[in-house]
Protein backbone atom coordinates (compact mmCIF):
# COMPACT_ATOMS: atom_id res chain seq x y z
CA UNK A 1 0.00 0.00 0.00
CA UNK A 2 1.42 3.65 -1.16
CA UNK A 3 2.28 5.85 2.13
CA UNK A 4 1.12 9.07 1.64
CA UNK A 5 1.80 12.67 3.39
CA UNK A 6 -1.30 14.78 4.45
CA UNK A 7 -1.82 17.46 6.09
CA UNK A 8 -4.71 17.24 9.48
CA UNK A 9 -5.38 20.48 11.25
CA UNK A 10 -2.52 21.72 9.57
CA UNK A 11 0.00 18.68 10.89
CA UNK A 12 1.97 16.38 8.90
CA UNK A 13 0.99 12.64 8.86
CA UNK A 14 1.36 9.69 7.07
CA UNK A 15 -1.30 7.46 6.18
CA UNK A 16 -1.71 4.21 4.01
CA UNK A 17 -5.88 5.02 4.83
CA UNK A 18 -7.92 4.06 1.42
CA UNK A 19 -10.25 6.87 2.22
CA UNK A 20 -10.98 9.03 4.37
CA UNK A 21 -13.07 6.92 6.80
CA UNK A 22 -10.35 4.72 7.32
CA UNK A 23 -7.93 8.04 7.44
CA UNK A 24 -9.88 9.10 10.59
CA UNK A 25 -10.38 5.91 12.12
CA UNK A 26 -6.34 5.56 12.02
CA UNK A 27 -6.06 8.97 13.31
CA UNK A 28 -8.39 7.95 16.57
CA UNK A 29 -11.37 10.15 15.66
CA UNK A 30 -15.09 8.38 16.78
CA UNK A 31 -16.75 8.44 13.80
CA UNK A 32 -20.29 8.86 15.67
CA UNK A 33 -18.88 12.12 16.85
CA UNK A 34 -19.99 15.60 16.60
CA UNK A 35 -17.13 16.53 14.15
CA UNK A 36 -17.39 17.36 10.30
CA UNK A 37 -14.59 17.09 8.02
CA UNK A 38 -13.17 19.38 4.72
CA UNK A 39 -10.44 18.20 2.13
CA UNK A 40 -8.48 21.31 0.58
CA UNK A 41 -11.16 23.67 2.14
CA UNK A 42 -14.33 21.75 0.29
CA UNK A 43 -16.74 20.18 2.36
CA UNK A 44 -16.93 16.03 2.63
CA UNK A 45 -20.13 15.26 3.59
CA UNK A 46 -20.17 12.35 6.20
CA UNK A 47 -21.98 9.89 3.88
CA UNK A 48 -18.62 10.37 1.92
CA UNK A 49 -16.20 10.02 3.89
CA UNK A 50 -15.85 5.84 3.01
CA UNK A 51 -15.27 6.57 -0.75
CA UNK A 52 -13.23 9.55 -0.62
CA UNK A 53 -9.59 8.96 -1.36
CA UNK A 54 -6.74 11.00 -0.38
CA UNK A 55 -3.93 12.00 -2.45
CA UNK A 56 -0.43 13.31 -0.97
CA UNK A 57 -0.37 16.99 0.33
CA UNK A 58 -4.16 16.80 0.55
CA UNK A 59 -5.52 19.05 3.94
CA UNK A 60 -8.08 17.35 6.09
CA UNK A 61 -9.59 19.64 8.57
CA UNK A 62 -11.96 17.74 11.35
CA UNK A 63 -13.90 20.66 13.59
CA UNK A 64 -15.64 20.31 16.31
CA UNK A 65 -17.88 22.92 18.72
CA UNK A 66 -16.73 25.36 20.41
CA UNK A 67 -18.17 28.12 22.86
CA UNK A 68 -18.99 30.87 20.40
CA UNK A 69 -20.60 34.63 20.26
CA UNK B 1 -47.02 40.11 27.31
CA UNK B 2 -44.07 40.03 25.34
CA UNK B 3 -45.10 39.66 21.42
CA UNK B 4 -43.63 36.51 19.50
CA UNK B 5 -41.15 37.19 16.25
CA UNK B 6 -39.97 35.14 13.59
CA UNK B 7 -36.68 34.71 12.28
CA UNK B 8 -35.53 31.53 9.98
CA UNK B 9 -38.59 29.94 9.99
CA UNK B 10 -39.29 29.84 13.84
CA UNK B 11 -41.17 31.73 16.11
CA UNK B 12 -39.69 33.03 19.00
CA UNK B 13 -40.51 34.52 22.29
CA UNK B 14 -37.70 35.46 23.60
CA UNK B 15 -35.69 38.43 21.83
CA UNK B 16 -32.30 38.13 23.01
CA UNK B 17 -29.68 36.29 21.43
CA UNK B 18 -26.96 34.61 23.59
CA UNK B 19 -23.08 33.62 23.07
CA UNK B 20 -21.39 30.85 24.72
CA UNK B 21 -18.31 32.08 24.99
CA UNK B 22 -15.92 33.77 27.95
CA UNK B 23 -18.23 32.51 30.89
CA UNK B 24 -16.22 31.39 34.02
CA UNK B 25 -17.32 27.90 33.83
CA UNK B 26 -19.82 25.93 31.67
CA UNK B 27 -22.62 25.83 34.72
CA UNK B 28 -22.27 29.82 34.99
CA UNK B 29 -22.72 29.90 31.59
CA UNK B 30 -26.09 27.76 31.85
CA UNK B 31 -27.09 29.44 34.06
CA UNK B 32 -26.55 32.56 32.58
CA UNK B 33 -29.28 30.99 29.98
CA UNK B 34 -31.51 30.16 32.17
CA UNK B 35 -32.30 33.36 33.58
CA UNK B 36 -32.19 35.18 30.31
CA UNK B 37 -35.05 32.62 29.14
CA UNK B 38 -33.13 33.07 25.51
CA UNK B 39 -34.22 30.11 23.25
CA UNK B 40 -30.78 30.88 20.54
CA UNK B 41 -27.42 30.31 21.52
CA UNK B 42 -24.82 31.01 19.26
CA UNK B 43 -21.65 28.50 19.36
CA UNK B 44 -18.69 28.25 17.08
CA UNK B 45 -16.59 25.77 15.07
CA UNK B 46 -12.19 24.87 15.89
CA UNK B 47 -10.39 21.83 14.70
CA UNK B 48 -10.55 19.00 16.72
CA UNK B 49 -7.43 17.14 17.88
CA UNK B 50 -8.70 13.02 18.34
CA UNK B 51 -7.23 13.50 21.92
CA UNK B 52 -9.20 17.01 22.92
CA UNK B 53 -12.59 14.65 23.94
CA UNK B 54 -14.39 16.47 21.03
CA UNK B 55 -15.48 19.43 23.02
CA UNK B 56 -18.50 16.94 23.77
CA UNK B 57 -18.90 18.23 27.02
CA UNK B 58 -20.06 21.45 25.77
CA UNK B 59 -22.09 20.29 23.10
CA UNK B 60 -23.59 18.48 25.65
CA UNK B 61 -24.49 21.09 28.22
CA UNK B 62 -25.67 23.82 24.74
CA UNK B 63 -28.09 20.34 23.99
CA UNK B 64 -29.27 19.71 27.43
CA UNK B 65 -30.40 23.57 27.29
CA UNK B 66 -33.09 23.07 24.80
CA UNK B 67 -32.50 26.06 22.98
CA UNK B 68 -32.21 26.31 19.04
CA UNK B 69 -28.63 26.48 18.20
CA UNK B 70 -27.15 29.11 16.02
CA UNK B 71 -23.26 27.95 14.72
CA UNK B 72 -21.60 30.77 13.73
CA UNK B 73 -18.52 31.65 11.41
CA UNK B 74 -16.25 33.21 13.47
CA UNK B 75 -12.42 33.87 12.28
CA UNK B 76 -13.12 33.27 8.34
CA UNK B 77 -11.60 35.67 6.31
CA UNK B 78 -12.95 34.77 2.83
CA UNK B 79 -16.39 34.30 1.76
CA UNK B 80 -14.96 30.64 0.76
CA UNK B 81 -13.54 29.74 3.96
CA UNK B 82 -16.67 31.09 5.00
CA UNK B 83 -19.20 28.52 2.79
CA UNK B 84 -17.75 25.59 3.76
CA UNK B 85 -17.57 25.83 7.64
CA UNK B 86 -21.56 26.66 7.24
CA UNK B 87 -21.50 23.35 5.30
CA UNK B 88 -20.00 22.14 7.78
CA UNK B 89 -21.69 23.25 10.59
CA UNK B 90 -24.99 22.10 9.22
CA UNK B 91 -23.68 18.80 9.30
CA UNK B 92 -22.83 18.76 12.49
CA UNK B 93 -25.62 20.43 14.17
CA UNK B 94 -28.47 19.94 11.48
CA UNK B 95 -29.76 23.60 11.16
CA UNK B 96 -30.11 25.49 8.11
CA UNK B 97 -28.99 28.47 10.40
CA UNK B 98 -25.62 30.25 10.53
CA UNK B 99 -24.62 33.01 11.74
CA UNK B 100 -22.25 34.18 8.76
CA UNK B 101 -19.10 36.00 9.89
CA UNK B 102 -16.38 37.38 7.57
CA UNK B 103 -14.05 39.03 9.33
CA UNK B 104 -11.98 42.16 7.03
CA UNK B 105 -9.74 43.88 9.57
CA UNK B 106 -8.53 41.77 12.24
CA UNK B 107 -7.92 44.98 14.70
CA UNK B 108 -11.48 45.99 14.86
CA UNK B 109 -13.05 42.87 13.70
CA UNK B 110 -14.91 44.87 11.01
CA UNK B 111 -16.69 42.28 9.09
CA UNK B 112 -15.72 42.45 4.96
CA UNK B 113 -18.91 43.31 3.38
CA UNK B 114 -18.66 42.75 0.23
CA UNK B 115 -16.84 39.15 0.77
CA UNK B 116 -20.20 38.39 3.48
CA UNK B 117 -22.88 39.91 0.33
CA UNK B 118 -20.79 36.95 -1.68
CA UNK B 119 -20.66 34.11 1.02
CA UNK B 120 -25.01 35.29 1.98
CA UNK B 121 -25.81 34.87 -1.82
CA UNK B 122 -24.36 31.52 -2.29
CA UNK B 123 -25.47 30.54 1.35
CA UNK B 124 -29.29 31.04 0.80
CA UNK B 125 -28.96 29.31 -2.80
CA UNK B 126 -27.68 26.60 -0.70
CA UNK B 127 -30.80 26.48 1.24
CA UNK B 128 -29.25 28.55 4.68
CA UNK B 129 -31.15 30.75 6.75
CA UNK B 130 -28.44 33.09 7.16
CA UNK B 131 -28.31 35.43 9.89
CA UNK B 132 -25.76 37.97 8.13
CA UNK B 133 -23.20 40.24 10.70
CA UNK B 134 -22.50 43.43 9.42
CA UNK B 135 -22.30 47.14 10.11
CA UNK B 136 -24.08 49.65 10.07
CA UNK B 137 -24.00 50.51 6.33
CA UNK B 138 -27.47 51.07 5.10
CA UNK B 139 -26.71 49.64 1.21
CA UNK B 140 -25.15 46.68 2.81
CA UNK B 141 -28.12 45.63 4.75
CA UNK B 142 -30.70 46.70 1.99
CA UNK B 143 -28.22 44.50 -0.23
CA UNK B 144 -27.69 41.11 2.58
CA UNK B 145 -31.50 41.62 2.50
CA UNK B 146 -32.45 41.35 -0.92
CA UNK B 147 -29.90 38.50 -0.85
CA UNK B 148 -32.53 36.39 1.44
CA UNK B 149 -31.09 36.56 4.71
CA UNK B 150 -32.83 35.45 7.49
CA UNK B 151 -31.75 38.67 9.75
CA UNK B 152 -29.19 41.11 8.76
CA UNK B 153 -27.50 41.89 12.08
CA UNK B 154 -25.46 45.42 12.41
CA UNK B 155 -23.00 46.11 14.82
CA UNK B 156 -23.59 48.54 17.51
CA UNK B 157 -19.99 49.32 17.91
CA UNK B 158 -17.11 46.51 17.27
CA UNK B 159 -17.27 43.26 18.93
CA UNK B 160 -16.65 42.72 22.74
CA UNK B 161 -15.60 46.60 23.25
CA UNK B 162 -19.08 47.20 25.02
CA UNK B 163 -18.97 50.79 23.91
CA UNK B 164 -23.02 50.68 22.74
CA UNK B 165 -24.41 52.30 19.53
CA UNK B 166 -21.57 54.51 18.20
CA UNK B 167 -24.20 55.39 15.84
CA UNK B 168 -27.75 55.35 16.83
CA UNK B 169 -28.39 57.46 13.78
CA UNK B 170 -27.72 55.22 11.26
CA UNK B 171 -29.57 52.29 13.09
CA UNK B 172 -32.63 54.38 12.99
CA UNK B 173 -32.33 54.74 9.61
CA UNK B 174 -31.72 51.07 8.27
CA UNK B 175 -34.83 50.11 10.44
CA UNK B 176 -36.91 53.08 9.13
CA UNK B 177 -35.17 52.29 5.21
CA UNK B 178 -35.77 48.29 5.67
CA UNK B 179 -38.90 47.71 7.76
CA UNK B 180 -40.10 44.05 6.52
CA UNK B 181 -36.13 43.18 7.12
CA UNK B 182 -35.82 40.80 10.00
CA UNK B 183 -32.83 43.33 12.07
CA UNK B 184 -31.21 42.02 14.80
CA UNK B 185 -28.27 44.39 16.47
CA UNK B 186 -25.41 42.62 16.78
CA UNK B 187 -22.32 42.85 19.01
CA UNK B 188 -20.63 45.96 20.72
CA UNK B 189 -23.67 46.05 23.45
CA UNK B 190 -22.01 46.63 26.92
CA UNK B 191 -24.78 47.59 29.39
CA UNK B 192 -28.92 46.59 29.36
CA UNK B 193 -29.23 50.13 28.68
CA UNK B 194 -27.84 49.78 25.39
CA UNK B 195 -30.26 46.84 24.67
CA UNK B 196 -33.14 48.63 25.43
CA UNK B 197 -32.05 51.68 23.68
CA UNK B 198 -31.95 49.61 20.42
CA UNK B 199 -35.23 48.16 20.92
CA UNK B 200 -36.70 51.13 21.43
CA UNK B 201 -35.60 51.72 17.91
CA UNK B 202 -37.69 48.85 16.93
CA UNK B 203 -34.96 46.00 16.43
CA UNK B 204 -36.47 42.96 16.49
CA UNK B 205 -33.59 41.83 19.06
CA UNK B 206 -30.43 41.79 20.41
CA UNK B 207 -27.45 39.17 20.32
CA UNK B 208 -24.86 39.46 22.76
CA UNK B 209 -22.13 37.37 24.35
CA UNK B 210 -19.38 39.27 26.72
CA UNK B 211 -21.30 41.67 28.22
CA UNK B 212 -23.20 38.62 29.85
CA UNK B 213 -20.01 36.71 30.11
CA UNK B 214 -17.51 38.99 31.24
CA UNK B 215 -20.10 41.11 34.05
CA UNK B 216 -19.62 40.11 37.65
CA UNK B 217 -22.48 38.73 37.88
CA UNK B 218 -23.13 36.99 34.67
CA UNK B 219 -26.27 35.44 35.89
CA UNK B 220 -27.93 38.55 36.77
CA UNK B 221 -26.34 40.63 34.58
CA UNK B 222 -28.56 38.04 32.04
CA UNK B 223 -31.58 38.67 33.34
CA UNK B 224 -31.15 42.04 33.37
CA UNK B 225 -30.24 42.18 29.64
CA UNK B 226 -33.47 39.92 29.26
CA UNK B 227 -35.45 42.63 30.99
CA UNK B 228 -34.14 45.46 29.10
CA UNK B 229 -34.64 43.87 26.03
CA UNK B 230 -38.20 42.93 26.63
CA UNK B 231 -39.07 46.71 27.82
CA UNK B 232 -37.57 48.52 24.40
CA UNK B 233 -39.64 46.47 22.78
CA UNK B 234 -42.36 46.83 24.87
CA UNK B 235 -41.69 51.01 24.18
CA UNK B 236 -41.55 50.65 21.17
CA UNK B 237 -44.61 48.95 20.48
CA UNK B 238 -46.14 51.54 22.47
CA UNK B 239 -44.79 54.75 20.52
CA UNK B 240 -43.22 56.71 22.50
CA UNK B 241 -43.95 60.16 22.62
CA UNK B 242 -42.99 62.43 20.22
CA UNK B 243 -39.95 64.50 21.49
CA UNK B 244 -41.40 68.01 22.08
CA UNK B 245 -38.66 71.31 21.99
CA UNK B 246 -40.23 73.38 24.47
CA UNK B 247 -42.19 72.64 28.23
CA UNK B 248 -44.96 71.41 28.13
CA UNK B 249 -46.95 71.24 31.92
CA UNK B 250 -48.01 67.61 32.82
CA UNK B 251 -50.04 68.98 35.43
CA UNK B 252 -53.69 70.60 33.93
CA UNK B 253 -53.31 73.82 35.04
CA UNK B 254 -57.29 74.75 34.63
CA UNK B 255 -59.14 75.30 38.15
CA UNK B 256 -56.06 76.41 39.84
CA UNK B 257 -55.77 78.27 42.95
CA UNK B 258 -53.97 82.04 42.81
CA UNK B 259 -53.16 81.41 39.05
CA UNK B 260 -51.60 84.77 38.52
CA UNK B 261 -53.77 86.20 40.13
CA UNK B 262 -53.29 90.09 39.66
Amino acid sequence: MHVLEVFVNGEPVHTQAPNLQAFLLERGYALDGAFACAVNNTFVARGQWAHWSLNATDRVDVIAPITGG
Amino acid sequence: MDTTWQVGGTTLSSRMLLGTSHYPSLQVMSDAVQASATQVLTVGLRRLQPESGGGNHFWQKVKSLSCHVLPNTAGCHSADEAVTLAHMAREIFGTPWIKLEVIGDDYTLQPDLMATLDAATRLTRDGFAVFAYTTDDLVTAQRLHGAGCAAVMPWAAPIGTGRGPMNAYALETMRRRLPDAVLVVDAGLGKPSHAAQVMELGFDAVLLNTAVAQAGDPVRMARAFAQATAAGRGAYESTPMPERSAAQASTSTVGMPFWHAQ
